[in-house]
């Protein structure tokens, strides 16, 4: 076992991760940069790279009206505020916008009433590689990568470290800092395949929070992009786009060839992800149709070839060709489609500086939740990682203080990583982690996906509860390194029951539907007023409780 | 069901053999990554694999298919295919190699832009080239010129495309020219072609310029 110290640690490298320690290692810090993935490797590295701006009077509007106002107004007064400059620094980073002569081009992805966004030189690779080379560039970094947090350690509300497993090297670690940033993303991998995240996005972020004795808010409010690939088996739920992908003139049909939405790219991801769910549902709560986007209009038109060559630019057309084929790539011919799971907006409750309720424990990212409220524009995600991480990680690196709150011996860390892999498995079974990730993921898909009912949801829950119980007597040895992937595997499985209890206790307690959450049994806004719902864990037991705003 | 056959280098501290596994799927139905998961799923868990976004973007699923390496999420699946783990990079466990190497390799040589400040204005056809890198790392196992052992001496083509980086940066004001040498990249003067599944024409972007007469 390994033993870290540092004044700070970083849990995951994607943009608010990485932001966030260049930040604190600016004001000279130590930091410890930790990441399941390779170092810089996360949603923010395969994203399309596009970042909305502070510009117009309408973007506070904008974003109080895709959330549906269940936005956390401070957060987003802090996000408007703290975002000065804040593309000058990439800029002098070396990331590279896509440009015409002297000017950025802007574009207007969905729920923009003015196009405020940018384009990165090459998708989010080019931005996960200038954050990747900014902080490398600083001496006082250590990067833990292939190693997952498992653990928060805490001692009467005082987060002190970390424990780890580092699934490469087959190794558990134990890493102690002053202060910790949760940075570690988001949990698409909870509706798999129907997702387009990476396969990291576990939801660990949700669950290590509470964990350590944080909240979540608006859990209920996951976001699916309306459209994804449908076929084959492997590339279900890759990214097509969203509204804006089908262009001013696209349709969405039925199997009958009929006409069921058009105007697509003036509607929200929101909107037309609960249109394309009810047809293929035909307003029951099960999946029995399919649902085709049929482009082909847009061949025929001016502004819709140039919306092709936008998709084309943005590199959003491959997945069709290699899907569908050519004339789908063309947009000659319609192709199935199916809303994919992209984003939570749900995550954990900070302060304004980042703070959750743990002392120590700060957060950023897709990890926290308040700013999106019940629905997100599209290129807010990595303008938000990237304000807020370098804010959160300005405030960590001033509460850092010199003294080293907590130390435990060795001894007794084992101890902690013993019990850990005891509640992980505590006995010899037959279950594998990877078989049980795909049933949870179909019944979060089946049950507490894109159509919800006070039925499918403690159906849901039931079951979440089956698969806890098969978790706990799992085949894994955990002597022999071939199991190395069979340990990470478990160590998400655990973070996606959490996390997926969360979703479908706190989808119970919105008897309402908004934004991204739709229940069939109510379909129609509260009427008593706006309010959240807020996720803690007291004495091992999940609560949901209504927070009226 | 219709089965076919895949053949899998596997090695793990007990294991060293081919392993042939039953999938249930046709020819050209669904990429080899979907195969490969199926059977970690369904057979045995203890088979390593890597992969992240299931297409195209993350770089981390490269394997050799048939001898030639290949992304698994962009190749189809057939019948007998052989399926190994990348050459010149050492297996951490069956189908995963390692990787936290090359981060130390852009530590320690220095492949960090440096650049001046201001705006951009003119964005070369190089710079949007070689910035498609995904580090899938296939350039290293491709070529017969790259040697793990010796990657301090001669670093291998993935470095010196993070160099090309540097060097078609719009606001390039780094000094290049020591990290030539620090790379080796001399000793590719007579590379063969070396493979991308990128598409970064590695040879004409990311060698030839840099070399120097010795
Ligand atoms: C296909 C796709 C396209 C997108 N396009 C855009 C876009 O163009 N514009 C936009 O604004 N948004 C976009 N988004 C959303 C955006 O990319 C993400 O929301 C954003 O990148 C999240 O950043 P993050 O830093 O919070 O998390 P991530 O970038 O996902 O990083 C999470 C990090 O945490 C690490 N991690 C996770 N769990 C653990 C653990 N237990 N221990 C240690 N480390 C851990 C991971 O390895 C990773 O490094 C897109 C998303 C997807 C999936
Ligand atoms: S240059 Fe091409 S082959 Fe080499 S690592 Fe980059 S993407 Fe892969
Ligand atoms: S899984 Fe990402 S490139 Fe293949």
């Amino acid at each position: 076992m390994e033993v870290y110290y540092s004044d700070i640690l970083c849990i995951g490298s994607g943009v608010a991760g990485l932001m966030s320690s260049i930040a604190a290692a600016e004001l000279n810090r130590k930091i410890c940069i930790v990441s399941k993935e390779p170092f810089s490797w996360g949603n923010t590295r395969i994203s399309g790279g596009v970042i909305a701006s502070n510009q117009g009077p309408s973007f506070f509007d904008d974003i109080l009206k895709s959330g549906e106002e269940l936005n956390s107004t401070k957060l987003v007064e802090t996000l408007l505020q703290e975002s000065d400059n804040i593309h000058d620094t990439l800029e002098d980073w070396g990331h590279v916008y896509q440009r015409d002569g002297k000017h950025k081009n802007k574009i207007k992805p969905g729920g923009h009433t003015e196009a405020r966004t940018y384009v990165s030189s090459y998708k989010g690779i080019s931005l996960g590689n200038i954050l990747r080379m900014r902080l490398l560039k600083e001496d006082n970094v250590q990067v833990l990568e292939e190693t997952a947090v498992c653990q928060i350690l805490v001692e009467g509300n005082r987060a002190y470290g970390a424990m780890c497993f580092n699934w490469v090297k087959n190794e558990w670690s134990v890493i102690y800092a002053s202060q910790i940033i949760l940075a570690s993303g988001g949990g698409g991998m909870l509706y798999a395949p129907h997702t387009d995240n990476m396969r990291s996005s576990t939801g660990d972020s949700y669950a290590l929070a509470l964990q350590a004795g944080a909240s979540l808010v608006d859990m209920e409010q996951v976001q699916f992009i309306p459209f994804g690939i449908a076929e084959p088996v492997g590339m279900v739920g890759i990214e097509v786009g969203d509204t804006a992908a089908a262009g001013p003139y696209g349709v969405l049909t039925n199997d009958n060839g009929e006409v069921f939405l058009d105007d697509i790219p003036n509607q929200t991801r929101e909107a037309v992800s609960r249109k394309i769910a009810l047809q293929m549902s035909g307003g029951t709560a099960d999946f029995r149709n399919t649902v085709w986007l049929d482009p082909s209009a847009n061949t025929k038109e001016v502004a819709g070839r140039k919306a092709w060559e936008n998709a084309k630019q943005a590199g959003s057309l491959e997945g069709l060709k290699y899907a569908y084929g050519a004339k789908s790539y063309k947009w000659k011919e319609p192709f199935k489609v199916v809303p994919t799971l992209h984003y939570i907006m749900g995550g954990v409750i900070v302060d304004h500086d980042g703070n959750t309720t743990v002392d120590g424990l700060m957060a950023a990212g897709e990890a926290v939740g308040g700013v999106h409220g019940a629905g997100r524009m599209g290129s807010m995600s990595l303008f938000e990682g990237l304000v807020f991480g370098r804010l959160v990680g300005h405030r960590a690196a001033e509460k850092v203080t010199g003294k080293r709150d907590q130390c435990v011996s060795k001894l007794v860390l084992q101890s902690f990583i013993d019990n850990y892999k005891k509640s992980l498995s505590n006995e010899k079974g037959v279950y594998s982690p990877f078989k049980l990730k795909d049933e949870l993921s179909s019944v979060m898909w089946q049950y507490a996906g894109l159509i919800r009912e006070e039925k499918g949801l403690r159906i849901a829950l039931d079951k979440v509860i089956q698969i806890e119980r098969k978790a706990q007597s799992l085949n894994i040895d955990w002597c022999n390194s071939a199991y190395r992937q069979v340990i990470l595997n478990t160590i998400e499985l655990k973070s996606m029951l959490v996390t997926a209890k969360s979703i479908i206790i706190s989808a119970l307690k919105r008897t309402e539907s908004r934004g991204s959450h739709f229940r069939l049994d109510y379909p129609n806004e509260s009427t008593l007023g706006l309010y959240n719902v807020r996720v803690n864990t007291s004495r091992d037991e999940m609560n949901a409780q209504i927070v009226y705003k | 069901m219709a089965f076919l056959t895949l053949s899998i280098k596997r090695k793990t501290d007990h294991l060293n053999e081919q392993v042939a596994y039953q999938v249930d799927a046709r020819d050209g139905e669904t990429t080899l990554l979907n195969a490969l998961q199926k059977i970690q799923t369904e057979q045995d868990p203890t088979l390593a694999i890597r992969y992240g976004c299931r297409f195209k973007d993350c770089g981390l699923c490269a394997v050799k298919v048939n001898g030639k390496e290949k992304m698994a999420c962009l190749t189809k699946v057939k019948n007998d295919m052989l399926v190994e783990p990348l050459d010149n990079v050492p297996v951490v466990q069956d189908l995963v190699v390692e990787r936290s190497y090359i981060t130390d390799t852009i530590i320690e040589k220095g492949l960090i832009p440096d650049t001046k400040s201001g705006e951009t204005t003119h964005v070369s056809e190089e710079y949007k080239a070689v910035n498609k890198c995904t580090d899938c790392q296939v350039c290293l196992s491709a070529s017969t010129l790259y040697s793990h052992e010796n990657r301090d001496a001669i670093a291998g083509p993935m470095f010196f495309v993070k160099l090309a980086q540097i060097y078609y940066h719009p606001q390039l004001s780094t000094n290049y020219e020591q990290k030539i040498k620090d790379l080796g990249i001399n000793h590719y003067k007579n590379s063969e072609v070396i493979p991308c599944p990128y598409g970064v024409p590695i040879n004409k972007l990311a060698i030839a310029p840099f070399l120097t007469e010795e």
